[in-house]
């Protein structure tokens, strides 16, 4: 079982140009799991803005393998960190893409996380809520 | 031990069964042993016939006299004294005797080696299942019930009272592994089909009901529930008639349907004492409280569940069967202004987890209620995803998105109540997606108004947990020395401090501890 501890270099192994770079500069990984998952997502964010998505299918088919069969501890950061990261519009300031811009690639297990349900639901036009009788 | 058995009161009986008079079977076989018109061994039978369909009926405290006077009885031979005590564990798990009923289960367990015995064998499994189940360990309860599955398939015994696939498919469903719960009961009906005992489909479609309730498919749930009041009524089995009512209730609530709700809620005053005793009661106060916070508000609706809040430990199972229940409790006591109540359910649920750490939806019970609790929306976004039942994670998304709104993230706050409002809508719980309509309006509104005023201190946002860890990360601990400073482990720091940084809005632990220092000075300086 995939544990916790291994969650950030099963995803730079995804996508080896993590490491040098920008985003990479900026994490202290003394800081811990999840700020250096942000600066992952980050990453993956610019990759997103520059069209160049290479690796992305590899790096969210270990998304889904974390979120089916690794520890508790692994699973929520996923959950907590990477998907709710990549569902937060403020780390998309500054760039053409948005949240919904990552649902191509996002796998079924990804898909049932509330935050991604979100910003999925941007992609169809936005409906309102029903009225209150 | 030599009464001859007397062939046309048996057939008597078994057709009255039959054809679902089970309150004349019952009358009928209880005046032969009045008037003693058997002894020895047909007395023993007819006792043992008679406690089934009082079990059935309802009346498990009867059931379980009529089996204790076969086990009374003198020179028993082996097989009335196997089925004797088959009955005895049936009825003592039917009646919620489960302290009672673990002595003999692991007698049972202890002493029979012949493989005659897979009858008493798979019941003493059931029983400890059950045991296990209601105490909270799911692990030993799902090992223990499959092993009854197994030995319940390999015997062949006269008395088919026990269905262990039930049982299991009752855990199944509260784990949200619906479609083996479903095969599980398929597979009963074949067994009930083949042994004519029509009886028990009335448990299969009560538990249907459940099944298609957790799944949030209301209409399914209400069509099987119907059923089984239909199929009760023809078959004279009572047993089942208070859990599909029950789940009416809970069908009705979720649409909005206030006083449907409460009538069928009334029905269930007029049946004998059911199986499940406790979880049914503790199931029918919620509903009866849900529906009081409707009218009258969480004070009201918590004196429906004082009973529960006094005896948090004996209603593991409902915690466990009802994955929001546990949340809801939190969020009423809290509203009620009783913390300590609010925090006795907290700890309940996080020994639930703490003891099922296998189990992610066992997870999403505590996170749920300590979300609740701490106002921690990554918790309670976390429980949405891992929430057994589909109104489980809507709920957990409703609070996820209230504590986001109210943190100042006005957007994922409103998307994430919007999705609540949608899982609600999707589950037919129309009354539920209107409160959260209402609550995502107000929230808006809130957060228009407050947009223009003067934002609140980041650190006046973080939890007690996250004051703590920033306190001892500003003053220079690595995270491995918080974590053993604060008993938490790795995780659990890494993850506060991902928290401290966005509510502070800073980068570094340099820039952390910067701003603790100027929140110690302004504090001094107030």
């Amino acid at each position: 079982m995939l544990r916790y501890d291994d969650v950030v270099a099963f995803l730079i192994a995804a996508c080896p140009s993590y490491e040098g770079s920008p985003e990479r500069a900026t994490v202290d990984d003394a800081n811990g799991e999840y700020i250096r998952v942000t600066g992952f997502v980050r990453h993956l964010i610019r990759l997103l803005d520059e069209q160049n998505t290479h690796c992305f299918g590899q790096v969210f088919a270990v998304v889904e393998w974390i979120l089916e069969d690794a520890e508790p501890a692994a699973v929520h950061l996923m959950q907590a960190g990477f998907l709710a990261d990549l569902a937060d519009s403020s780390l998309y300031e500054g760039k053409r893409v948005r949240p919904a811009d990552f649902g191509r690639w996002l796998g079924p297990r990804a898909r049932r996380n509330p935050s991604i349900q979100v910003i999925l639901t941007d992609e169809a036009p936005r409906r309102d809520p029903p009225s209150v009788t | 031990m030599t009464g001859p058995i007397n062939a046309p009161l048996f057939a008597a009986v078994d057709s009255l069964l039959a054809a679902g008079r089970v309150a004349e079977a019952v009358e009928v076989a209880e005046a032969a042993l009045v008037e003693g018109a058997l002894s020895g061994k047909s007395a023993a039978q007819l006792r043992l016939k008679l406690s089934s369909a009082l079990l059935m009926s309802g009346y498990a405290a009867k059931a379980l006299s009529q089996a204790e006077e076969v086990l009374a009885g003198s020179r028993l031979d082996a097989e009335v004294y196997e089925a004797g005590r088959r009955a005895c564990l049936i009825a003592l798990m039917a009646h919620d005797e489960f302290a009672a009923a673990r002595e003999p289960a692991v007698a049972i367990l202890a002493g029979t080696t012949s493989s005659s015995d897979d009858g008493s064998i798979a019941a003493a499994l059931t029983t400890l299942g059950s045991v296990a189940w209601t105490e909270g360990r799911v692990a030993d309860s799902i090992m223990l019930l499959r092993g009854a599955v197994t030995r319940a398939q390999r015997g062949r015994f006269a008395d088919r009272a026990l269905h262990p696939r039930q049982s299991l498919a009752v855990l199944l469903i509260a784990l949200g592994e619906l479609g083996k719960a479903e095969e599980l009961l398929r597979e009963d009906v074949r067994d009930i089909r083949a042994e004519d005992d029509r009886g028990w489909m009335v448990g299969v479609a009560a538990w249907r009901s459940r099944l298609h309730l957790a799944a949030g498919r209301i209409a399914e749930a209400v069509a099987h529930a119907e059923s089984a009041l239909a199929l009760a009524d023809e078959t004279g089995t009572r047993l089942f008639v208070p859990l599909a009512r029950t789940t009416l209730a809970a069908a009705a609530l979720h649409r909005g349907d206030l006083d449907p709700a409460e009538a069928v809620l009334e029905r269930c005053q007029d049946e004998p004492p059911a199986s499940r005793a406790q979880f049914l009661s503790t199931y029918g106060a919620w509903i009866r409280a849900r529906i009081s916070d409707a009218r009258d508000g969480p004070i009201v609706a918590m004196r429906s569940m004082a009973a529960v809040f006094d005896n948090l430990p004996a209603n593991k199972r409902a915690l466990l069967e009802e994955p929001a229940l546990a949340a809801w409790l939190v969020r009423c006591a809290l509203a009620a202004g009783d913390r300590t109540k609010a925090r006795a359910v907290v700890d309940t649920a996080d020994q639930l987890s703490l003891s099922n750490t296998a189990f992610p939806s066992v997870a999403a019970i505590a996170l749920h209620a300590r979300g609740v609790f701490e106002q921690d929306a990554a918790a309670l976004l976390q429980a949405s995803s891992d929430h057994a039942h589909v109104w489980a994670r809507a709920s957990a998304a409703e609070d996820a998105g209230a504590v986001l709104v109210a943190e100042d993230q006005p957007q994922s706050g409103s998307a994430t109540l919007e999705s609540a409002i949608a899982l609600y809508e999707q589950a037919g719980a129309v009354h539920d997606a209107e409160r959260a309509t209402r609550r995502w309006r107000e929230l808006r509104v809130r957060t228009v108004q407050a947009a223009g005023r003067h934002r609140v201190s980041g650190w006046s946002g973080l939890t007690g947990p996250e004051r703590r860890v920033s306190g001892l990360v500003a003053l220079g601990l690595t995270n491995a020395q918080v974590g053993e400073r604060l008993s938490l482990s790795r995780h659990d720091v890494d993850f506060q401090l991902r928290q401290i940084f966005r509510k502070l809005g800073v980068h570094t632990r340099v820039e952390l501890a910067r701003l603790a220092m100027e929140h110690e000075a302004s504090w001094h300086d107030d």
